[in-house]
């Protein structure tokens, strides 16, 4: 019940994102405008500590898409996980 | 009496380049011997220019240390559009370098947009060894070729009512992959005062160690002011606007907390994350005290007395 209800919550907020901001807002966007220095400096830790490779390559993509699916893709995660524990969730 | 101090640049009449050594100087170059052996300069040379003409180095502001090795200079790069690593040159030189013109319009009596072809053949070169300080807290010392950016300033004569200029980078999407983050203030602005810009120290770069700017340093032209962080200084320019209001810059959108619109020199004001009390030295390692202004004081201190209540310092 647990999983549904956080599951039911982050929906909830990928809708209000998607109405509120428009449905090709990009989940970088969200994030700069919440804290620009912190993702300007997420960037910077990736590309000098890891590798720049990784960022272009994965942290970017993930970045750009819209930000309302990244609720939506955790909130999908919650509810298989709720399905494959079963008298749970 | 008035007691006059002597700048640190200022030399002897007798030690003066003749007039007519100075303005022949392109001439004079194939006579050689005679003004190589100019005291008060020496001519760049050796490696091929690229397309670079030759530029007498001005001895005016010696840096008072070593030139970096140029191999240390041209693959450790800040150039955001390119990502916010150092290790940048190679991506750098996907950036068409030609054809590249700049247009510099805004509250000028004569908007112009110059070739870079242009630049090289009729702007005064000349070449100045300037040390540039990084934000970061690490310094180089390059010999920089270019022209003072009053030429600029007098060939578009600017109206009485600007007060500041615009430095605007190329956004070019297809070999920059730092624009693919739409969320970043794109194209990345700088700017500074119509004084500071005036001061004889402000330097369109066209050239680095005798060649043509490469492209990871922010070719084919960039701007620099050696007594501010050098993020202050656009790179690979293509836009200069005059302007009666005060831009907010790249870095001032991104994090106004630490990077403002001043950001000079001062060992005294840390950074919030860092002290810039020292730097480090590029290619020695070595760690020297920053001094204030970048040690170009006696040049433009003068520009901020009258100024309260400004950070200038960040």
């Amino acid at each position: 019940m647990v999983l549904k209800t956080i599951a039911l919550v982050l929906y909830s907020a990928a809708l209000i994102v998607a109405l509120a901001f428009g449905y090709g807002w990009s989940f970088g966007a969200m994030l700069f405008t919440i804290n620009p220095g912190a993702l300007n400096g997420l960037q910077a830790g990736v590309q000098r500590y890891l590798s720049p490779v990784l960022w272009d390559s994965l942290f970017v993509p993930v970045l750009l898409l819209p930000a309302w699916v990244i609720p939506v893709v955790i909130g999908t995660v919650f509810v298989l996980i709720s399905a494959l524990r079963p008298g749970k969730g | 009496m008035p007691i006059r101090i002597p700048r640190g640049w200022e030399i002897p009449h007798s030690r003066v380049t003749p007039e007519h050594l100075l303005l022949g100087r392109r001439a004079g170059l194939g006579l050689g011997a005679g003004l190589l052996a100019a005291p008060a300069a020496a001519l760049a040379q050796g490696a091929p220019t690229g397309g670079l003409p030759p530029a007498m180095r001005n001895t005016r502001y010696a840096p008072g240390r070593e030139i970096t090795d140029e191999r240390e200079v041209t693959t450790f790069n800040n150039f955001y559009e390119f990502g916010s690593h150092k290790s940048i040159s190679r991506a750098a030189q996907r950036m068409p370098q030609r054809p590249w013109s700049v247009r510099i319009e805004g509250m000028v009596e004569t908007p112009r947009e110059f070739g870079i072809e242009d630049l090289l053949r009729f702007m005064p070169l000349e070449e100045r060894v300037y040390r540039l300080r990084c934000v970061e807290a690490w310094s180089m010392v390059v010999p920089w070729t270019g022209f003072e950016f009053s030429a600029l300033l007098n060939a578009v004569r600017p109206l009485a009512s600007a007060r500041y200029v615009v430095f605007e980078t190329a956004a070019i999407p297809g070999v920059m992959p730092g624009l693919r983050q739409s969320w970043y203030p794109w194209p990345y602005i700088e700017g500074c005062t119509i004084a500071e810009a005036a001061n004889e120290l402000s330097f369109m770069v066209v050239g680095a160690y005798g060649k043509v700017l490469p492209p990871q340093n922010g070719g084919p032209i960039r701007f620099h002011q050696p007594w501010k962080y050098g993020f202050k200084a656009g790179k690979s320019i293509v836009r200069i606007t005059l302007t009666d209001r005060r831009p907010v810059s790249f870095w001032e959108r991104v994090q106004p907390q630490e990077y403002g619109f001043w950001a000079n020199v001062n060992p005294e004001v840390p950074h919030p994350r860092w002290s810039q009390a020292t730097e480090r030295v590029l290619g020695s390692n070595a760690r020297v005290p920053t001094q204030i202004f970048n040690g170009y004081g006696e040049f433009v201190a003068a520009l901020y007395n009258d100024l309260q209540g400004e950070r200038l310092w960040a």
